[in-house]
Order: C-alpha cells, then structure tokens, then sequence
C-alpha cells in the first residue's frame, strides 16, 4: 500500500514540474485549457481557409440541416460513409480512396447548391 | 518480502545439508530451485512485457500533453475540470511503473498501481462502446495509426491486467534489483554463520 501510494505521488510531483517546464505544456484548469485549444485551432485555421469558406460549431451545423438549408460532403473514408452518414450527405473521400472520381461526381452534384457543409470523423 | 524469505530457504536448506546428507537433501533443493527459477523467468518476462508497453505507451503522451489531453476529454467519462490534471500525471505514472517492473523494483507494487490503471481503461472504454462512440483509444498516442477502440481493445486491457495481477500475487524476483538486494544480504548472511 505504501508502496503504491508513494509510486503515485512520485508521478503527481514528476507530472507536474514536467508540465511546468514542458515546452507544449498544459494550462491546468480546464478552462484555460479550452481557451488554448480554441485559440490553436484559429491559428491553424485562421491563415489557410479561402474565402468564402468558414468554420461552424456543430449546433449551427444542426440547425442549416433540419431546415433543409445546406448540402453535406462525408469527408471521411468510404467505409466510415458506408457504416453512416448524415442522411443526404454525398462522399468525398479521400486517398486512398478514389479522391479523384469522388471529386468530379461531387463537382456535379454541388454545382447548383448555395450552401455546403463538409464534415469529417472530427476527434483528434 | 519475497527477498527475505529466499534467503531464509537458501540458509535452512544449507544447515539441513549438513544435517541430513547432502545428496537426498541436494535432489529437494534441486527440484525447488528449477521451480522456482521457471517461474521466475516467467514473471520475467512477464515484467519486462508489461513494464515495456507501458514505458513505451506512456512516451507520446508525455511528449504531447496537448493531444492527449484532447483524447481524454472524448472519452467524456471524467470531468473536465480534472482532465488536464489527469493527462499530466497518467504519462508519468504508466512510464515510472513501467521502468519499476523493467528493472525490478518495487514490482508488487507497480504492477498493483498498473492494474488499477488498466481497471481504469477498461472502465472508460467499456462505457464508451456501450454509448457506440467511434473514437480512437490513445492508448500508445502517435504510435496506434488511429485504430478505433473495440472489443478486442477490451481483451488486450484484460490480458494485461490478468498478467499484473499475477505479479502482485505470485512475483518471484529473479534477474532483478530486488535478487540483487537480497543476494548481497545473504553474502553477509554467510559470512556471519562462518
């Protein structure tokens, strides 16, 4: 018993100055942990979509579906479209799955849509 | 505590020799021995197996607490307001015991604190399987190429837990820091009774 109390908090103590000093450490509380994450995402993303291209939150995504206002893209692997989707919503995997031929079939079928959305496995 | 008893034996069995005559006394300790050898090769293995995956498990994570933090929080089985403590110790306990079993020491109680861990696995992924939740384990970070967990990510975890347990009840320390230990113990031992 002593032995396995003392096997934890050697790892709580290691844990914690390891974070402390750790280039990509983490804030502990979980809120500013959430306000990191949010301000990398941004970052990432800010810079590289063109325009004309957002990024929603899921509840936004939600409700465009439920009125019918948008056209979903599977940008997830044939398979995982195969074993679900969101109803409505065409493929566009990509490789190795046939990225190409997806792509020129989905060129086809947006063509006259206003609004896309695309989504994926999502997940780290 | 295993240690100690050792040296006890190898002493008993040294004075009966002298006692009894050594040859039928000398087949006993033979037979003894290989046992106990056999089964110590045996936890062995065992130990350098788990303390190995989970020296190895725990590297990614300690190298990016960020994703792995992220991975704990879908699991949705803690509150968040302990996940990032949470992903800052785990890494670091899965690879302290995991060298303790490597080299040898303190290994009941490492491999008691590894099968805590791997009830606690379990545990979260179990319950995401019944919420059908796809998502990829973290188990090993960087180096799982974003398997989704199943029931066959279950079975490993009981596998291993199976394999701490048995350190915990029945470990024999052989090739170890803990024989070390008690080897130079006996050394003195025999000195003393010459």
């Amino acid at each position: 018993m002593i032995g396995a109390t003392s096997i934890v908090v050697s790892a709580i103590i290691v844990g914690l100055t390891a974070n402390a000093f750790h280039p990509r450490g983490i804030p502990l509380r979980y809120s500013e942990f959430e306000r990191m994450l949010k301000e990398r995402e941004e970052m990432l993303w800010g810079e590289r979509l063109p325009k004309g291209v957002e990024m929603i939150e899921f509840k936004r995504a939600w409700v465009l579906f439920m009125a019918h206002k948008a056209k979903f893209v599977d940008a997830r692997s044939r398979s995982d479209y195969e074993t679900g989707h969101i109803p409505g919503a065409i493929n566009l995997p990509p490789a190795p799955d046939d990225f190409e031929a997806s792509f020129k079939l989905a060129k086809e079928k947006l063509k006259r849509e206003a609004l896309i959305i695309v989504y994926c496995g999502g997940g780290s | 505590m295993v240690g100690h008893n050792g040296s006890q034996t190898n002493a008993q069995l040294r004075k009966d020799r002298k006692a009894t005559g050594e040859i039928t006394v000398g087949l006993i300790h033979n037979t003894d021995t290989t046992k106990k050898r056999f089964w110590g090769l045996f936890c062995l293995i065992l130990r350098f197996g788990l303390g190995g995956i989970f020296v190895f498990a725990s590297l990614d994570k300690i190298l990016d607490p960020i994703t792995f933090t992220d991975v704990v929080m879908n699991y949705k089985v803690l509150p968040n307001s302990v996940v990032p403590i949470f992903s800052v110790v785990l890494p670091w306990l899965e690879f302290i015991t995991g060298m303790l079993l490597i080299i040898g020491y303190a290994v009941e109680s490492a491999s008691a604190v590894i099968a805590l861990m791997l009830v606690a696995f379990i545990f979260g992924i179990t319950v995401n399987l019944f919420r059908g939740v796809e998502m990829v384990c973290g188990c090993f970070g960087f180096f799982e190429g974003g398997q989704k967990i199943g029931w066959h990510t279950v079975l490993r975890d009981v596998a291993m837990l199976f394999c701490a347990l048995i350190l915990v009840i029945a470990y024999n320390p052989f090739a170890s820091i803990e024989a070390l230990f008690s080897k130079l113990r006996q050394g003195e031992v025999i000195g003393n009774e010459k």
